[in-house]
């Protein structure tokens, strides 16, 4: 046996070489789901060990010409398990039935690079979100189709503004000043996800005189991805899993690998759906039940004009209060959107070129006036092989993504809707136009005159406008220098691009009421980006896998370029002629930022499948050098060592258990112009170019940041396939932390670039599946995932510091890095009670923990209902804790206008041992301010805060269950949709689907996933004035023909 | 066992065997692909000038700029925080309350508040002056004048920093030296070692402007333009002396810092001649060009700006002519509150800068005239006194003149009134009530109202310094 086996090695090459001059016979047959005996579209046949194969029909048929004799087939499909299929030579008819695979636990996961592996022997817990689960809902973008999906994830959208525009965060944070988001990786090419703020702060002010601000509510723009061009998602976790991405990947690694043509005869498929969005949950308004409340509303901030405009209202209201919900108003349209895709796929029939190509169009229908966002994806993928040797490769995307996002968040001249709604008194109607089509002029927030505000006349008006055209290319080539049954070497060269420009206009007329406001009428802001992300990867795969030996071993070894290159541009004009609509009129002033950092690194993993394929090894190391880093020649290296082993039918019932185990470590590198230490621009003086102290120190010895990671979990199968459950505990620090190092102000600098300081972060992620009903013509599978991660800081060799754009200052919560102490722990003004040596209680104000933006635990629940042609999914997230502080609530409080403003205090019928609350005339007056028992709950509230002494007042429990996804969806029959449409029509399904249909929640604010600022590792705590969050319902029909 | 150990051994050889053909071919793969050039790295700082630069004289022009241009970045905060503090100005910043309330209701004060400032930015400007003498100091191709000149500059606006910044700390001191080369911490000085170091600062810089010879090697902005040579910068230098030595002498300086100011007052730029210019001075000029910066408590800036009721409550008449300061610099308003109504309501708006581009004083003649009578009272003068008060008060105020002064007391009275009008809104009234012990004079508009003494030192510098050796931590810091 042994001797013909290795004399069969031995000739493997001149076979295969030869092998296509072989006899060959034909073998056709049909693929079924085991139990419904449904037809199942899309399977690979392959036979093994070499590359011959084809692709079932929507009917479930196939036919493919394989050599004489006794072959082996691999059948697989997504969502199906795999199974290896033996044919004798004297067969040519082949019916397989593949039974559901529930559990997730078939498919390849990748290993670094480009290495893959078969998901029931991965070491480390890799999520993979198939294509269909990320396209059954439609989605604003792909962090929102992701949400809930990733066990071990933490994804937000910032706002409800049409376009997307969030936040994914990877086990935790990782980082408090380098990149804290995931690498995205798209068919091998990084992919930017730069969040790039829009300059609609010339109008809002939300960060003063500045150009642009985080605030300014930007998109991150993964928004560019189609979710429907995705074959797969597999997000890389933890630091082995991601340790040979190097200096880019603390934060995890998403790769999306994009649908490719299967060979054949054309297959079209054709999605249509229509559907609206609406307002989620507006904060609402008070509604003024007397004229003393009113009055006293009215003259807040306006005084005894503000009186007097109510008492003309209430006059002409025939003597009654008119109430106006604004947030229902200015947000309650029904955003009408629809997403039209067609698709192609192909190939020769011996699959020798295969090609995808697609085109697509969504629009989002925005929720409030000139609000939308647009989308245009089109692809195409081609795979070639040029012999049975060289294969190559070549993908093209192109997007143009143009969103109108209106103004929110932040603001500092009442033209965020929320905010001005916060000061405008219920009885004000704002939305109506008089005979001549002018808004009512706002006499109150912004106190009447040139600084009043309407935001329905601004929405009417302004333009907010996002226009991105990307370019997402790639090809590569591939040889296999050597195949036989053994040894396996092949090259692969990849190189790909990412360019995009970014081109923001806004515009806002100068009659709108506020424009007055600075004696330059009319605000025009031109800010364009261009990014070109380049990367090259030339590697080496040697796969051994000898016959003779239980073991098979692979190695793959590699070196990769990459290049980011942004340059920003923007340009204000104030004062404009009317009517001219950009920046060629007025005054204006310019900046321009430059970046663009070089990456160099080469890697090696080897790995080994041994016993019966039961044991699992691997080790990895990969260098990095980057422009960016201090010392540019050095290579920073990130080893990284996996295992799993795997215990088949040991026990009863329980099918397989794996247990696995890995440690890696992965670097992110420093930020661009660290490194620089530099004079400071202070601007012009009179004509001169001035320069000052750069406050922000450059230091020459920047280096990456190093986590260090260790993961251990379990993935248990049992009762036949119908349990099943994974479970992993992870340990990281991560060390030399880059940070802006406080320095004493009075030294006339403010920071220090510096590595240094421990973050740590644990946590468990758990995912059971099961199966209760497994029936003919019924089945229903759920899925529970738990997360929870716990972060702080364990070492700090420096002083705390209050982190940069997490907060407004210690009256409403931010963030501070503190030894000890989590990044995600809101600080604050608390009031602290002691007792003096007299025993009379005192009270003095400390800035110290008030919160924690961190959740107690996470779960995602999806539900899969399978009632004969119907299917019902629903995803219920449910989120524990996780503190915000609610400035919303603080202001509409401090205007008095609260929706529960006159809800009673919580201090009615208290004692005085209770602490909040505390009689006016009470003897140990222990608040540094009287709140009356007797106070209304909106006064109590803001009374307690005490004018920011008291943070505590708005900071808020954010626990939420949301309704995150459902679909129902019905497969026509095909003799229905054959006699009515026409024979070539194979697939009909109609859907319904729903998107954040309802959350519940006792937070106070739109919503508790919200955040002010557009991209920041911690302080994602925030909510001021966002745009409101939306639900979505729509209608669907898929046609494959 | 034995053929099965004979195979395993097999299978571990063969293991082995292939592990390290692996890894002999991918190390050599690594190596060749590795060549990659470490050019490709080299990326430039594309936004800023690197501190290495070599010095001419383009960039002596741009950092002597630099330097006023941070100090003119400073002006408006400090005017005002003293604006507030002093119940001259309230800043009704239309969309946070805590303009008012960090300034006036809480009963702590915030350091993480907005009325912690006016500190950064001084030391800022400090080491931006400092920066600017050592470059110049190696600079060959400046002559030795020139040398001297540029530093009488720098050190005379570096004297200036140090005295403002004392302004907002006053008792509890401030750092005043900066570690240029090794960013070390110093701890803080009391306020009789800073004016002190401060006035030091002035006088080195007279006497470096004095050796100047006839030319800068640079230009100043407009608003110097009575300044523009080292021998009449010197008169500027001599008239922050004298603003400075007066504050000194009422804090302990006595009769010897009074004496020093009278001399550094005559040695400025004042004129107290018959139809003398009060407004001339040194000034913050503004432009509307870009990259240039607005004046940042105009009207169009800074809308939400009004002034204290009090002002015009306050004002003295000539028969039934009000004081005609109240309406050369303030405006009647619609009546504004800040939001969350803190119960203040003002009808009083400013008209001091109508437009964007208006320039700010930071001396001017007035200012210098009764600094000359405070200096006169100080030393028993009050003759002399009396005629520089007259002289503002009518010719200013449009206001009868005083009849002569019965005592000190009353001197001092009338000098404050007319340093209160004369350089209303200018950061003079909460530092002259302090000195004098008079802060109880400022009103209390609502009974949570409080009379701030010194502004908070920053958080950021307390939680920096609360780790380091207790004798650097300051009073400053709890």
């Amino acid at each position: 046996m042994g001797l013909i086996r290795r004399g069969a090695t031995v000739c493997a090459l001149i076979v295969l070489t030869a092998g296509e001059l072989l006899a060959q016979r034909r073998v056709s047959g049909k693929v079924t789901e085991e139990g419904s005996g449904s037809p199942l579209g899309n399977v690979s046949i392959q036979l093994v060990g070499t590359t011959i194969g084809a692709y079932t029909s929507d009917a479930g048929t196939y036919s493919l010409m394989v050599p004489n004799g006794a072959i082996s087939l691999r059948v697989r499909r997504i969502g199906y398990q795999l199974r290896t299929v033996l044919l004798p030579a004297s067969s040519s008819t082949l019916d397989i039935a593949l039974k559901k695979d529930v559990l997730q636990l078939e498919g390849i996961v990748v290993t670094g690079q480009q290495g893959t592996l078969e998901r029931k022997n991965a070491a480390t817990a890799v999520v993979s979100v198939g294509g269909e689960q990320l396209s059954a809902v439609p989605s604003n973008s792909l962090d929102q189709a992701l949400q809930g999906k990733v066990v071990g994830a933490r994804i937000n959208l910032n706002s409800g503004a049409p376009g997307g525009g969030g936040q994914i965060q990877i086990r935790g944070v990782t980082s408090i000043l380098g990149n804290g988001q995931p690498l995205f990786v798209i068919d091998g090419v990084v992919m930017s996800n730069a969040s790039i703020n829009s300059g609609a702060n010339a109008i809002t002010a939300a960060s003063g005189g500045s150009n642009s601000s985080s605030q300014d509510n930007p998109t991150n723009r993964l928004a560019d991805m189609n979710p429907a061009e995705i074959e797969d998602v597999q997000v890389l976790k933890g630091a082995a899993a991601a340790s040979l991405y190097g200096s880019r990947a603390t934060n995890g690694v998403v790769l999306i690998t994009t649908k490719r043509g299967k060979a054949g005869t054309p297959r079209w498929s054709f999605t249509q759906r229509v559907g609206q969005s609406s307002l989620l949950r507006g904060v609402g308004q008070r509604q003024f039940r007397d004229t003393a409340s009113a009055i006293e509303a009215a003259s807040a901030s306006t005084g005894a004009a503000g009186a007097a405009a109510f008492r003309r209202i209430y006059a002409a209201n025939g003597n009654t209060i008119p109430y106006n919900d604004f947030n229902k108003q200015l947000f309650g349209d029904k955003g009408f959107g629809y997403n039209s895709a067609l698709q192609v796929s192909g190939g020769t029939a011996d699959g020798g070129t295969r090609y995808l190509a697609s085109i697509s169009r969504q629009l989002e229908g925005g929720i409030a006036r000139n609000t939308n966002a647009l989308r245009d994806n089109a692809r195409i993928n081609i795979d070639h092989n040029m012999s049975s040797r060289i294969s190559a490769k070549l993908d093209l995307g192109i997007t143009r993504n143009n969103a109108n996002r209106g103004l929110s968040n932040n603001d500092n001249t009442y033209t965020s809707p929320l905010y001005n709604f916060a000061y405008t008194p219920s009885f004000a109607t704002l939305n109506q136009v008089d005979a001549n089509g002018n808004y009512p002029t706002n006499d109150w927030a912004g106190g009447g005159g040139t600084s009043s505000s309407n935001p329905f006349q601004t929405f009417n008006y302004i333009k907010n406008t996002e226009d991105v055209n990307r370019f997402l290319g790639s090809g590569s080539i591939s040889i296999q220098a050597l195949q036989t049954s053994a040894n396996r070497l092949r090259f692969e060269y990849l190189a790909g691009i990412d360019q995009f420009s970014q081109d923001n206009q806004l515009y806002s007329p100068n009659f709108l009421q506020f424009e007055a406001n600075d004696g330059l009428p009319g605000t025009a802001v031109q800010n364009t980006t261009n990014s070109r992300q380049l990367n090259q990867r030339l590697s080496v795969s040697y796969d051994f896998t000898p016959s003779d030996l239980p073991f098979s071993l692979a190695t793959v070894a590699g070196v990769t370029m990459e290049q980011q290159r942004l340059n920003t541009f923007l340009v204000t004009a104030r004062g404009l002629i009317p009517t001219v609509t950009n920046i060629n009129q007025g005054t204006q002033f310019t900046t321009q930022g430059k970046t663009k950092d070089v990456d160099q690194a080469w890697y090696v993993q080897q790995s080994v499948l041994a016993f019966d394929e039961k044991l699992y090894l691997s080790g990895s190391l990969r260098g990095d050098r980057s422009s960016d880093n201090g010392n540019r020649s050095t290579y920073y290296t990130f080893p990284a060592v996996q295992a799993s082993y795997r215990f088949v039918s040991v026990v009863p019932q329980l099918d397989e258990f794996k247990l696995r185990a890995s440690w890696g470590q992965t670097g992110n590198r420093p930020t661009y112009g660290a490194r620089f230490i530099t004079l400071g621009g202070a601007g012009l003086f009179g004509g001169v170019n001035a320069l000052g102290v750069n406050t922000a120190l450059g230091n020459p010895n920047v280096k990456p940041e190093r986590k260090t990671e260790a993961e251990y979990g379990f993935d248990a199968r049992g009762f036949g396939g119908r349990v099943g459950l994974e479970a992993t505990y992870f340990n990281s620090t991560i060390t030399d932390l880059f940070l802006q190092r406080p320095l004493a102000n009075s030294t006339g600098l403010a920071t220090e670039f510096f590595n240094g300081g421990t973050l740590a972060n644990k946590g468990t992620e758990v995912a059971l599946t099961i199966e209760p009903i497994r029936a003919k013509g019924f089945s229903w599978v759920s899925r529970t995932s738990f997360q929870q991660i716990r972060n702080r800081v364990t070492k700090l060799p420096i002083a705390p510091f209050a982190v940069g754009s997490t907060g407004f200052g210690s009256a409403y919560g931010r963030s501070r890095i503190a030894e000890g102490v989590s990044t995600t722990a809101i600080w604050g003004n608390k009031p602290i009670y002691t007792k003096t040596s007299g025993g009379a209680d005192s009270v003095f104000t400390r800035d110290t923990i008030v919160g924690d933006a961190n959740p107690d635990f996470e779960t995602f629940f999806t539900n899969t209902f399978v009632v004969g042609r119907l299917t019902l999914n629903l995803q219920l997230d449910w989120r524990k804790g996780g503190d915000l502080s609610s400035m919303s609530n603080n202001l509409y409080d401090e205007g008095l206008n609260s929706r529960d403003y006159d809800a009673p205090s919580p201090c009615r019928g208290a004692t005085l041992s209770d602490r909040q609350c505390v009689q006016v005339n009470g003897v140990n007056r222990l608040s540094l301010v009287d709140v009356s028992p007797t106070a209304t709950l909106g006064a109590y509230r803001y009374a307690y805060w005490n004018g920011g002494s008291n943070s505590t007042a708005y900071i808020q429990d954010g626990s939420f269950v949301k309704l995150r996804e459902i679909t129902l969806s019905y497969a026509v029959p095909a003799k229905f949709t054959q006699r009515y449409l026409g024979q070539r029509f194979s697939d009909v399904r109609l859907n319904v689907t729903g998107r954040n249909l309802r959350t519940w929640t006792k937070y106070w604010g739109a919503d508790p996933e919200v955040n002010n600022f557009g991209s920041n590792n911690v302080g994602r705590f925030v909510d001021l004035a966002p745009f409101p969050p939306t639900k979505n319902v729509s209608f669907g029909i898929d046609f494959g023909f | 066992m034995t053929s099965s150990f004979a195979a395993t051994l097999q299978h571990t050889i063969r293991l082995s065997d292939g592990m390290i053909r692996h890894a002999a071919a991918s190390a050599l793969t690594v190596v060749l692909l590795a060549g990659c050039s470490a050019e490709a790295l080299t990326i430039p700082n594309y936004n800023a000038v690197a501190t290495t630069t070599t010095p001419d004289i383009a960039l002596i022009q741009n950092l002597a700029s630099g330097i006023m241009a941070i100090e003119r970045g400073n002006i408006g905060g400090y005017y005002n925080d003293t604006g507030v503090l002093g119940r001259e100005s309230l800043n009704y910043f239309s969309t946070d309350g805590r303009t008012v309330t960090n300034y006036l209701t809480v009963a702590q004060l915030d350091n993480a508040g907005f009325a912690s400032g006016g500190w950064n930015g001084r030391f800022t400007a400090m080491r931006a002056a400092m920066n600017f003498i050592a470059i110049v100091d190696n600079a060959a191709f400046l002559t030795a004048a020139q040398k001297s000149a540029a530093k009488g500059f720098a050190k005379t606006f570096r004297g200036l920093e140090v005295l403002y910044l004392l302004q907002t700390r006053d008792s509890i001191g401030i750092p005043v030296e900066i570690d240029l080369e090794k960013n070390e911490t110093k701890p803080f000085v009391s306020r009789d070692s800073a004016y002190k170091f401060g006035l030091a600062l002035l006088n080195e810089g007279a006497t470096d402007l004095a050796a100047g010879g006839s030319a800068f090697p640079f230009t100043l902005p407009s608003g110097f333009s009575a300044f523009g040579t080292p021998a009449n910068f010197l008169k500027l230098n001599r008239a922050f002396a004298a603003r400075y030595g007066v504050y000194y002498a009422t804090l302990g300086g006595g009769a010897a810092a009074f004496n020093a100011a009278l001399t550094a007052v005559n040695a400025s730029f004042i004129n107290a001649a018959p139809g003398a210019d009060l407004a001339a001075g040194a000034y913050w000029n503004y432009s509307s060009s870009a990259g240039d910066a607005l004046n940042p408590l105009s009207i169009p800036v800074a809308p939400d700006q009004v002034a204290h009721p009090s002002i015009v409550t306050d004002a003295q008449s000539n028969g039934s002519v009000r004081d005609l300061r109240v309406a050369a610099k303030t405006r009647t308003i619609p009546a504004k509150s800040p939001p969350g109504n803190a119960g203040i309501p003002s009808t009083v708006g400013w008209s001091l800068y109508p437009t964007n581009t208006t320039p700010i004083p930071i001396i001017r003649n007035e200012e210098l005239i009764l600094l000359r009578a405070e200096a006169n009272i100080g030393l028993g003068n009050l003759v002399a006194a009396l005629s520089d008060i007259n002289f503002v008060r009518v010719n200013s105020g449009g206001l009868a003149p005083l009849a002569p002064f019965l005592n000190a007391n009353d001197a001092i009275t009338a000098v404050l009134y007319e340093k209160r009008y004369s350089l209303m809104w200018e950061g003079s009234r909460w530092v002259d009530v302090r000195r004098y012990g008079r802060l109880n004079t400022l009103p209390l508009d609502l009974p949570t109202h409080f009379r701030i003494r010194v502004q908070p030192v920053p958080q950021a510098e307390c939680l920096f310094r609360n780790r380091l050796d207790p004798s650097l931590k300051g009073v400053g810091c709890p």
